[in-house]
């Protein structure tokens, strides 16, 4: 195995901690990074030498870490035993670990590079989960960075494929390309509009899936929704990416015809609404991630329609990762009471947010 | 009738929901109506739907995977595969419930770089790996086949 410490490996060249750094995607570069904010591909993959982890042994699952170890030396694999039960919580916070991966250790890991734009689950439900995010709508570039490295190791890892079925999974339900592709969206004036269910019902006839800010939870906080694709067998990766793509042109030009017609009728209201809520993030002085999320969601969308002009992007983005738990405890040396969370993390905002960000 | 999300309230109202174009009816309280307003939940009706359109066959009792010892009971209760094979010795039950949810059961996408020129190497360490299995499995019909196919590729390189 070529990677043993994390620790070592978690460190920038600055010296700096690595979950203190910023992930790549949550730059607010790329196109309608406002509305969109992250663009992301899953690649569901097994070994064909081996047995899917869901009938292993853990001596069988750990056979599978040292082999994908072996091979594939020029990528960083931690494994899970390495992390303390806190980093656990900071990577599943930075969507690099699943719930599910979380509920094993001997044998389980994660592979990270890149700044977090590309990483990968080691012996979740399926072998290899790798995925790939970027900010903005950004589909096609995501696939195609992690399209490349797939191809990479499925030549020194022997992938478990049928030229009828594809990519073979645990689940079935993923079998074919293995591939989900998804976009996080705020779309606050078409849920203002409460013209949101009848597109979500829709969405979801034609195939595509609809889920909270909290990828693994069915909430809807602050306006944010995961759009996934949903078939996997009978298309290929660019169709689906594409028809994904033109879903998502369609939903930015709702939104923003909702949001024209939301001022043409209540200016004064939305102005006052965006107003108050950049206030009370600048001043409040305890804040729950519920209240931050939805505040942070008006803030965005005063600086999407141009009403506020000194916060970027960037920073909102970034408070979404930071204010979570765990980073918190992290950021600010772990609390000792549980309702010192929403105090720090009020300070934590102020701090970012009066600075001009 | 009680809430099919919290299973604890009364169902209050009744959610539809159109998935390939069936449709399936949600049973939700109050709150969790409130709180799943505009969420369709369909992320998890994906394997439910699955599970709806699993066949009992005749063979039921006989179907089992050689090299991960997977019953189809087994796959019924919990619809995971426990290994690669599992894809041929039930093809015939997933295929048609794939044809139904996907519209197909037949890969169009990327081909696996190893699929086409599979090394002699690979297979063998496969094969070996398999037969590991096999054998830890007792499965001694299946650990001799697997020695043969072995023999065979080692005969082959002459
Ligand atoms: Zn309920
Ligand atoms: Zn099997």
């Amino acid at each position: 195995m070529k990677v043993e410490n994390p620790a070592e490996r978690c460190t920038s060249s600055g010296g700096e901690d690595f979950f203190n750094i910023t992930p790549l995607w949550s730059s607010g570069e790329g196109i309608y990074s406002e509305i969109v904010l992250s663009s992301r591909i899953r690649l569901a993959r097994n070994l064909a030498a081996f047995k899917f982890p869901i009938l292993s042994s853990v001596k069988e699952i750990e056979e599978v870490f040292a082999f994908i170890s072996e091979r594939i030396s020029f990528v960083p694999i931690f494994s899970l035993a390495h992390f303390s039960a806190f980093e656990h919580k900071l990577l599943l916070e930075r969507h690099l670990v699943s719930n599910e991966l979380l509920k094993e250790i001997a044998g389980r890991g994660v592979g990270i590079f890149s700044g977090e734009s590309i990483s990968f689950m080691l012996n979740e439900e399926d072998h290899l989960r790798m995925q790939s995010i970027v900010s903005g709508l950004e589909l096609a570039l995501a696939y195609k960075k992690l399209n490349e490295l797939d191809d990479t190791f499925s030549t020194s890892l022997g992938f478990a494929f049928s030229p009828k079925f594809g990519y073979l999974t645990s689940c079935p339900t993923n079998v074919g390309t293995g591939m989900r592709a998804s976009v996080l969206l705020h779309l606050p004036a078409l849920v203002h509009s409460s013209k949101i269910r009848k597109i979500v019902d829709n969405l979801a006839s034609i195939g595509f899936i609809v889920r909270g800010f909290h990828s693994e939870s069915a909430h809807i906080e602050g306006n944010f929704f995961h759009l996934s694709t949903q078939p996997t067998i009978g298309r290929k990766e660019e169709d689906l990416i594409s028809g994904l793509h033109k879903i998502v042109m369609q939903l930015i030009e709702y939104e923003n015809s909702a949001r024209e017609l939301l001022l043409k009728n209540a200016h004064l209201q939305v102005e006052d609404k965006i107003w108050r809520a950049m206030s009370i993030l600048k001043s409040a002085r305890l804040l729950s991630v519920d209240e931050f999320v939805n505040l942070s969601s008006a803030v965005r969308l005063g600086v999407g329609l141009g009403i506020l002009k000194d916060v970027k992007i960037s920073t909102l983005n970034q408070l979404l990762i930071f204010v979570q738990p765990a980073h918190l405890g992290k950021l600010l040396g772990e609390p000792k009471e549980l309702a010192e969370y929403d105090m720090r993390r009020a300070m934590y905002v102020r701090e970012l947010l009066n600075k001009g960000g | 009738m009680l809430c099919d999300i919290c299973h604890k309230s009364e169902a209050v109202l009744i959610y539809t929901l159109v998935i390939n174009n069936q449709k399936t009816a949600l049973h939700l309280c109050e709150h969790c109506a409130t709180k799943r307003e505009l969420i369709n939940s369909v992320s998890s009706l994906g394997l439910t739907d699955f599970i709806s359109l699993i066949s009992y066959p005749d063979n039921i009792d006989k179907l089992k995977c050689p090299r991960c010892g997977l019953t189809y009971r087994k796959f019924i209760s919990c619809p995971k595969f426990g290994c690669s094979d599992c894809y041929k010795v039930f093809e015939k039950e997933i295929a048609p419930i794939l044809r139904r949810l996907q519209g197909s059961d037949e890969h169009i996408g990327k081909m696996a770089l190893n699929s086409s020129n599979n090394s002699k190497e690979k297979k063998v360490l496969e094969l070996r790996k398999r037969l590991k299995d096999a054998i830890a499995g007792e499965l001694y019909e299946e650990a001799a086949r697997i020695r043969d196919e072995l023999k065979k590729l080692k005969s082959d390189e002459g």
